[in-house]
């Protein structure tokens, strides 16, 4: 029997911080292999205004482009996986690895890259979006296929010498980062 | 297999617009145009869950005996497109007490708490793709700064399903509150079926006779399991 996927409501503003873990911002250990880096960045509202208690998840690969739990020979150290509640200022960080190129499908290659999905009060579906690495030289039919202006918006500024990848995330619908449909 | 998964556009008036009248914060945040969708192993993985975030699903055991309000027992079913349960998906549940007073620092509003509450619950679903609930019917809120506007009961939920295209956040209700045909955040879902399957149903074989009043509630994530493309 098909069923139609139930409608999206906000998070609203009480997500309960119990639901955080340590651990959560965490999706590289310290052992995996790769480059280290701290991914961070501010949550904004359209006229450049802190969105704060809003939740962004984001999902990677491992420095193969591997996924966890899907490929056998993925990195343990890496779960892929982090959410981080944003602070009053709008802030997020996590301790990660820059992934590996991964798949598209058939011998086409994806530049590496952090799916991220958005969640705030106010925000009556989360939105989705990528942070891609820079600097990769992998050619990527998506991301090079983009305007430029856009292109600028989906990727991080590396800064600190290599150890540091800032990515802010600006909803609203003008100069806004892109983001995908469902 | 991955390739197996199928995840079709969704029905038109299933899902929020962005922007809705009435709830004005979400013109500051809405998206504007978008770009159609990627399917590729990014967003047709997603993350698992392990045994150890199973959390406790009895919201009411307080230290000093029971929560204040409408005791009630919740079954949520995880399941797909296809309406195969979803074992492993993560179910996150929060929500008021009996008072509509949440136990957080930005719930500002002067109600009384109850220290025999929590609110907040977790569980993963079993093999019938189940979690269980034990908590109480929440209090309506006045949403603070604005005309009159008052939440009806209702409790938030959060589910991790089988890829990152699967996650799902939402609110379900309680059918016939009069509140409901006033609240904004319910009435920015466009299609009326699609409002009503945002209610609880009320059912006595998932409540505790003389005990608890017994919820089902179905919650349907993207994606399903097609056969598989023959070549």
């Amino acid at each position: 029997m098909a069923r139609i996927p139930t409608a999206s409501q906000t998070l609203g503003p009480f997500y309960s911080y119990e639901f955080m873990r340590e651990d959560d911002t965490v999706i590289a250990t310290s052992k995996a292999a790769g480059q280290h880096v701290t991914l961070k960045g501010r949550l904004m509202d359209k006229n450049g205004g802190p969105v704060r208690e809003g939740l962004i998840e984001v999902w990677q690969a491992d420095a193969e482009g591997r996924y966890s739990g899907h490929d056998p020979a993925a990195d343990p150290e890496v779960r892929g996986f982090g959410r981080c509640l944003t602070d009053i200022d709008g802030s997020f960080s996590f301790q990660t690895i820059i992934p590996g190129a991964t798949s598209s499908g058939g011998n086409s290659l994806q530049a590496p890259h952090f799916a991220v999905n958005v969640f705030a009060s106010g925000l009556m579906r989360h939105v989705t979006t990528r942070i891609y690495a820079p600097g990769s030289g992998i050619s990527d039919s998506f991301l090079d296929g983009l305007p430029e202006a856009a292109k600028a918006l989906m990727l991080a500024r590396a800064s600190d010498g290599e150890d540091v990848l800032e990515a802010d995330i600006r909803l609203g619908d003008e100069g806004g980062t892109p983001s995908f449909e469902d | 297999m991955i390739t197996d998964k199928i995840y079709d556009p969704l029905p038109e008036g299933s899902q929020p617009k962005y922007k809705t009248a009435g709830y004005f914060r979400t013109g500051t945040l809405a998206p504007g145009g978008q770009m159609p969708p990627l399917r590729t192993v990014t967003e047709l993985t997603g993350p698992r869950f392990e045994a150890s975030q199973r959390g406790d699903q009895n919201l009411v055991a307080g230290v000093d005996g029971l929560a204040i309000g409408q005791l009630i027992r919740v079954v949520v079913r995880v399941v797909d497109e296809d309406d195969r349960p979803q074992p492993g998906a993560l179910i996150e549940l929060w929500q008021a007490n009996a008072t509509g007073k949440y136990q957080h620092p930005v719930d500002q509003r002067k109600a009384p708490i109850d220290g025999n509450f929590r609110s907040w619950g977790r569980g993963l679903a079993g093999d019938t793709g189940e979690v269980v609930f034990l908590t109480i019917r929440p209090g309506a809120y006045p949403v603070p700064n604005t005309d009159g506007w008052w939440r009806p009961p209702h409790i938030h939920v959060s589910a991790y399903g089988s890829s990152f295209v699967s996650r799902l956040v939402t609110q379900v209700y309680f059918p016939g509150d009069p509140l409901n045909d006033l609240d904004a955040i319910l009435q920015g879902v466009p299609d009326p079926k699609a409002r009503e399957r945002l209610m609880l149903v009320p059912d006595e074989s998932a409540g505790l006779h003389e005990e608890a009043l017994g919820y089902r509630f179905d919650l349907v994530l993207r994606g399903r399991t097609a056969t598989p493309l023959e070549n």
